[in-house]
């Protein structure tokens, strides 16, 4: 290429770039469209209520919205893949459910712990298995799962509230580290993961491509089977933690239920959280 | 007035290529008018200035003796020029009449659809182009060559002078286009223009009056069909610079490194067997459904073989997956490069180091600092124009994402490149680009299949010539005995090699 021919290349490199940043302008107020207006309702509601910017109510939005945070990241990875979970609900009942039992009779709360987590961990990779096995559509799949999660969980359960736990997992839900409530900690840790996962790793990686691209992303020769039963998996264990945190936040007084968690307020957060 | 339609001098740039330049066009009323041109030649840009989808940057168009500045469709549609796309515009779900009068159906007192006054339009229309159809009948009930007539209906029904049909015949049946050419002729006495675009050559014989041939965004002139023979009109098509659109050179070819034996398909492909050297440009011909991208996909695991066997420098292979077959250094540029080749809301470099991911993974995490300098280093190589690697290629021209697509195996060090279809829908400037690259992939020892289905590609880039009939290999020639004529003979499947 000689001299010349270079000049006009950059010049029309220019001209592109140039194009890239009006389209950037754009394109941010897109990305960033849902934060503003949270922001903005942050603003409105503290000027209407003196009570708003306290630390003592930011801290309990925080509280009140940690489970369902921890169930909308788990839930996250799904949506990038292009899929959807409709049983977290059922799974996060399971889940507490599970670990409720388990301490009731064993009183080892790791081992409780642990089994609720293996038994939603298994319910989301049961999920992942039927979707891409069979080839089944992830929304009846979970759906499914959702009336079988919840199914289990009233069966193990016979229909009562589970009561009396011991004061140690207590802490999980009522605790506060540095004033800080223990299910906001867990929540934001779980936020770092995800995070670190979504941007810094392979899986992540894969997670958009599978997203963008089931079948460009196969033919980049990724295992796209294996990594969305991964993923499934991840939105069962996250569903199982936001389980637990529950069962334990809700101490003696508001026995759980093994009820379908209300779905709605769950799809509104994983929705601004993708856009965001 | 002698013309209907006169477009003088019409020129567009797009960023970085001339589409067009001082192309005119002059149309008479009544006639069958027919535009002719390979692909990117600037048929589909000329006739998206006239309806009013591009602004053009130079020229005039006159119609009907007027001065005129399409602005829009909607615009171009109310003045009398319809284009009914090779793709069809119709509702399946609504009836022929609400598909026909869809957006401006005619309105009562009360302002309710006036059904009755719709159904008798329509039936008046229909009437017109000799069909005997109920406007009640939904759309997705007709066959194809139905619909089209249809969308014929609609453009009359718009009062439309001028009828431009781009390729109406690709989806058709031999009757089918039968009955299409008695409407046109019909639609031709009542004093309608009719611009008609296609690629199959001996319509034009039978349907055209006049023609205009478009090469490379330049006007070559306009004739009386009648005045030229098909030969005549293929040599104005492609001009005489076959040497400088293909920039072959001839690399040192050697050992064997993929070998395919008795590849079978469930009827798709049968006992297919050939040989890729390196430094080999292969090309592989075949008329549409004689299985070449299916050979293509059966090689590199993206589709199943029912039996058998692929050797890779003379060590024979399992390939199940394509990430089999790309761990044994196949890599393959698909046919469709926005739905199979890319990921178009990921960045360049995010789509460049898919394939080879695990090359950048240090302790779980993506090393991004190796991975922007790498593909910094491809975009260089490669010269894809982008303002930045992190841009998301589906801002980028096709050149440029097959470039990408290129980038990609390159990253993953493959050994075989499979090219489908490397050139389609990509302008003519690009295409040297692209075929540099595949000179200089050879030279640094790659080996290539080219499959194409534009001949002159795969004359102008081979080194040696497959040819494919019906899921088998029928011809094998080599670059310097190859000729259209036999190619598309073996193509046809009248030719067989022996043995």
């Amino acid at each position: 290429m000689d001299k010349s021919q270079g000049q006009i290349l950059l010049r029309e490199n220019d001209k592109i770039i140039n194009e890239f940043k009006k389209l950037t302008s754009v394109e941010y107020l897109q990305k960033y469209g849902i934060l503003l207006a949270l922001f903005l309702m942050c603003a409105i509601l503290s000027i209407i209520s003196p009570h708003f910017l306290k630390i003592g109510n930011i801290i309990n939005i925080l509280l009140q919205s940690s489970i369902n945070a921890i169930l909308a990241f788990g839930l996250t990875f799904v949506i990038i893949t292009s899929g959807i979970d409709l049983s977290v609900g059922s799974i996060l009942a399971l889940g507490g459910v599970t670990m409720g039992i388990v301490l009731q009779n064993l009183s080892n709360v790791f081992f409780a712990i642990l089994l609720g987590l293996l038994v939603s961990s298994l319910c989301g990779l049961t999920n992942g298995l039927l979707i891409t096995r069979l080839d089944l559509p992830p929304f009846i799949v979970t759906l499914g799962m959702m009336s079988i999660a919840r199914g289990f969980a009233l069966i193990i359960t016979k229909g009562y509230p589970i009561s009396g736990l011991p004061p140690m997992v207590r802490f999980l839900g009522a605790g506060k580290i540095l004033g800080i409530p223990v299910p906001v900690i867990i929540g934001g840790g779980i936020y770092i993961i995800t995070h670190i996962i979504l941007s810094q790793t392979k899986l992540g990686r894969y997670a958009y491509a599978i997203g963008g691209n089931e079948e460009a992303t196969k033919l980049s020769g990724v295992d796209v089977n294996k990594y969305k039963i991964i993923i499934y998996t991840i939105s069962g264990i996250f569903a199982g933690i936001s389980g637990i945190v529950l069962a334990v936040f809700c101490k003696r007084k508001f026995p759980i239920f093994a009820k379908i968690f209300p779905q709605a307020p769950v799809g509104n957060f994983y929705v601004n959280l993708i856009a965001s | 007035m002698d013309y209907i339609l006169e477009m003088r001098n019409i020129s567009k740039d797009f960023p970085g290529i001339r589409a067009l330049n001082r192309v005119n066009l002059y149309i008479k009323p009544g006639e069958v008018h027919v535009l002719v041109g390979e692909n990117g030649a600037g048929k589909s840009t000329l006739m998206k200035i006239l309806t009013g989808v591009y602004s053009k940057d130079e020229g005039e168009i006159i119609f009907k003796g007027e001065k005129i500045d399409i602005k829009n469709p909607k615009e171009a549609q109310n003045i009398g020029i319809s284009i009914i796309y090779q793709e069809l515009n119709l509702v399946p779900q609504l009836s022929i009449a609400e598909n026909i009068f869809l957006g401006r159906e005619p309105l009562n007192g009360n302002g309710l659809i006036d059904w009755k006054n719709m159904y008798k339009n329509t039936e008046e229309l229909l009437k017109r182009l000799n069909l005997n159809l109920d406007p009640r009948v939904k759309v997705k009930n007709l066959g194809i060559a139905q619909q089209q007539m249809i969308e014929i209906a609609k453009a009359l029904s718009f009062k439309s002078e001028l009828i431009i049909m781009d390729e109406p015949t690709s989806a058709l049946a031999e009757k089918e286009i039968e009955q299409l050419f008695k409407v046109i002729n019909q639609l031709k006495n009542s004093g309608v223009s009719i611009i008609y675009i296609s690629h199959r050559l001996e319509e034009i014989k039978k349907i055209g009056d006049r023609l205009t041939v478009l090469r490379d965004g330049t006007y070559i002139g306009t004739y009386e069909v009648n005045s030229l023979n098909l030969d005549k009109i293929i040599q104005l098509m492609v001009g005489r610079k076959i040497e400088e659109k293909f920039p072959k050179e001839i690399a040192t070819i050697s050992e064997k490194v993929l070998e395919v034996k008795n590849i079978n398909r469930g009827g798709i492909l049968k006992n297919i067997s050939f040989c890729l050297r390196k430094g080999e440009v292969l090309g592989l011909f075949g008329l549409m459904g004689a299985g070449r991208t299916e050979l293509a996909r059966a090689i590199f695991g993206a589709d199943p073989i029912d039996s058998g066997e692929i050797y890779i420098n003379g060590v024979k292979v399992n390939i199940n997956s394509p990430l089999e077959a790309i761990k044994h250094g196949i890599g393959l540029l698909p046919e469709d490069r926005k739905m199979q080749g890319l990921i178009q809301i990921m960045s360049i470099t995010s789509n460049i180091t898919l394939p080879s991911l695990n090359n950048f993974i240090k302790r779980f995490f993506i090393n991004k600092k190796l991975e922007k300098c790498t593909t910094a280093e491809y975009i260089k190589k490669l010269n894809i124009k982008t303002p930045s690697p992190l841009r998301e290629v589906r801002y980028l021209s096709g050149g440029n994402q097959q470039k990408v697509v290129l980038a990609k195996w390159l990253c993953a060090n493959v050994q075989v490149l499979i090219f489908d279809e490397p050139t389609r829908g990509i302008d003519v400037g690009a295409k040297v680009e692209i075929y540099k690259l595949i000179n200089q992939l050879v030279r640094e020892g790659k080996a290539v299949l080219l499959i194409s289905s534009e001949l002159p590609e795969i004359l102008g880039m081979s080194d040696r010539i497959l040819v494919m009939h019906e899921g088998e290999i029928t011809g094998e020639l080599l670059r310097q005995d190859a000729s259209e004529e036999k190619i598309l003979a073996y193509a046809m499947g009248r030719l067989k090699k022996v043995g």
